[in-house]
């Protein structure tokens, strides 16, 4: 790399390989650690198997793994769909009323805060063992972020831009179409990169508690299963797949907002987009 | 360059400084304690030893506690610490890290467990009779399991009697089974909803709620572990042959109290669960618990006794779930009876 005065000359593959390494680095040092933690204090299978019992497992396991994160990414999907539907709605009317946004932001906070374990065996009898439930403990999880974020998005506006609206005689809607929501958009890239997770993990909390019946197997199910039958290592690979489901989340919305929303988000300068 | 790569292996040094230390935090909590159950400064020379229950106290756990209340296990020489178990008990990960010494669970917990080479080992079998049960309402008319029909059952689906339950067809696709949060509100707001239950507790609380419910008994269909064994590690009893054969003798004479006078142990549990238990429920278990720990006109003299018949059927039924690999494991490794 002795050539390199300017970083950025470098074509967007090799960029895009030159930080794919460190995190895979990690990734396997990681490992190592591991493994070695496992070997050298002989720790019992049934407290923490070996990285390699994990990855047999997963591959035993491969079948239902691959139904579980199709069963449970639609769950997360579908939650995340309806967050930002909800969230941006929301965001909406609190940025049209002082007042709404007094009166109600703190039962959205609430949502944050909200204990879900302890609700969800509630909503289940309100809303049945099924997948409705489930995506509504994952919009539960991941709505507050959007509200939040999409919020001070449609707020925080350059004094500027609103004094040239106000000067052309810009209504609440032209205001809040040309040039509030726009603004937001970025905002919004922010809040679902932080609702994308949760939606993963309240589609897994959800399946905890909601199950399976005999049709649905999504991972959450799979691992209340394998804890039940002390198949430590097949759980860890469970939680594998979930992690690498929240991976593939992050970076469909890191698309997105490269692709269909590039126009309103190229001015955001992440580390990761180069 | 060489700089770099200097100042790079001190940073490297100190991270690896941080993992060992991490990693010994780590395994020496992993250390078997064996040792120290061996040291005897006490004046009367008790060897310390620890009991996790698999679950809340309850009726199910009397004889263990009957053995506490009573002096029992005193009087073998033992200084034992109940431990109450709870949703989150992890008896088998305890046992095998030598954190704990004893533990309570059924039968096929102890296979399933040696599938996966944690090495457990049965001790003694209370219950002689799994009281594992599908509890249904009264009004919904069911009256065999045969019957399950368009229902929502709620238990854990990944226990084995479930399997079993599947395995003989039981369970149609008009059974819908999700996951059980050890409650009985579902099953009171309803007849649509059945549960999975133990015959002695749920069906009693469920009563209290005023609703009248039919047990539909696993063990009846064949499908019969022992509940609530002793158990322990393969490990622990090779290297403390005395310790486990006195506390086999002291929890079985705990039993053979808790059957006769249960009123002191359960005064005694209730303050232990915290979890909503009855002084009725208890005193209700405790009888229940009489024909499930001596059922037929079996001798007290033969509580907590335990045959090869018996585990080699669970063993048989384990293998036809594909629950276990009887390539991996043998029938007679799950059991010592009796501890010589």
């Amino acid at each position: 790399m002795s050539n390199t005065t300017t970083p950025r000359s470098t074509t967007p593959l090799v960029n895009w390989i030159g930080n794919l390494i460190p995190p895979l680095l990690v990734f396997v040092l990681f490992l190592a650690v591991w493994h070695f933690v496992v070997s050298i204090f002989q720790l019992p299978k049934a407290v923490l198997p070996s990285p390699l019992q994990v990855a047999n497992a997963g591959w035993e396991n491969r079948e239902l793994l691959i139904k579980g994160l199709w069963a449970t990414g639609k769950a997360a999907a579908l939650g995340l769909f309806f967050s930002v539907a909800i969230g941006m709605l929301l965001a909406i009317v609190f940025s049209q009323s002082r007042w709404l946004r007094l009166s109600l932001y703190p039962y959205i906070i609430f949502l944050q805060t909200v204990p879900i374990v302890a609700i969800a065996p509630l909503l289940i009898i309100w809303s049945g063992n099924n997948l409705r439930t489930i995506v509504l403990v994952a919009v539960i999880i991941s709505v507050f972020p959007i509200v939040a974020n999409v919020t001070s998005g449609l707020m925080s506006l350059d004094r500027n831009w609103l004094d040239l609206f106000q000067l052309n005689g810009a209504g609440r809607w032209q205001t809040l179409w040309k040039l509030q929501l726009p603004a937001a958009i970025r905002f919004l890239v922010i809040g679902m990169r932080i609702a994308c997770g949760l939606a993963v993990i309240g589609a897994i909390v959800g399946e905890f508690f909601v199950g399976n019946g005999t049709a649905y197997d999504g991972l959450g199910t799979l691992m209340t299963q394998w804890q039940v039958r002390q198949k430590t290592d097949a759980l860890i690979a469970a939680v594998g797949a979930s992690t690498l489901l929240g991976v593939a989340f992050f970076a469909g919305v890191n698309l997105l907002s490269n692709t269909l929303l590039r126009r309103w988000t190229r001015t955001i300068d992440f580390e990761s987009t180069g | 360059m060489s700089r770099n790569v200097f100042r790079f292996s001190n940073r490297l040094i100190a991270i690896l400084g941080m993992l060992t230390l991490l990693v010994l935090a780590v395994g020496c909590g992993a250390k078997p304690k064996a040792a120290e159950t061996q040291t005897n400064n006490a004046k009367p020379k008790r060897d310390k030893v620890k009991l996790l229950l698999n679950w809340y106290p309850e009726a199910e756990h009397g004889g263990f506690y009957a053995a506490l209340v009573h002096g029992l296990y005193e009087k073998h020489g033992l200084d034992v610490e109940v431990l109450p178990g709870g949703r989150t008990s992890a008896v088998t990960p305890e046992l095998v890290l030598g954190r704990v010494q004893f533990g309570v669970g059924n039968a096929d917990d102890i296979y399933l467990g040696r599938n996966e080479e944690s090495p457990l080992v049965a001790l003694m079998a209370p219950l002689q009779i799994n009281p594992r049960c599908i509890m249904v309402r009264k009004d919904s008319g069911i009256t065999s399991l045969a019957e399950l029909k368009n229902i929502k059952l709620e238990a854990d689906v990944g226990r084995p009697d479930i399997a079993f339950l599947q395995s003989k067809g039981l369970l149609h696709d008009s059974v819908q089974v999700v996951p059980y949060f050890g409650s009985v509100a579902q099953l009171v707001a309803g007849p649509g909803t059945a549960q999975q239950a133990y015959s002695f507790s749920e069906p009693f609380l469920a009563k209290q709620e005023g609703v009248e419910v039919t047990n539909l008994m696993l063990a009846e269909l064949g499908y019969n572990p022992y509940a609530c064994v002793l158990m322990s590690t393969d490990k622990y009893v090779a290297e403390n042959k005395d310790i486990s054969r006195r506390m086999v003798a002291a929890c079985i004479e705990g039993w053979q109290q808790y059957l006769r006078d249960p009123a002191k142990t359960n005064e005694y549990i209730l303050k232990q669960n915290q979890q909503g238990m009855t002084k009725e429920a208890l005193d209700f278990g405790a009888v229940a618990m009489k024909e499930l720990c001596l059922p037929a006109g079996m001798p007290e003299s033969d509580l907590g006794k335990m045959t090869a018949e018996r585990w080699s059927t669970l063993f048989q039924q384990m293998v036809d779930l594909k629950l276990i690999d009887p390539a991996k494991i043998k029938p007679e490794q799950g059991y010592l009876w009796p501890v010589k």
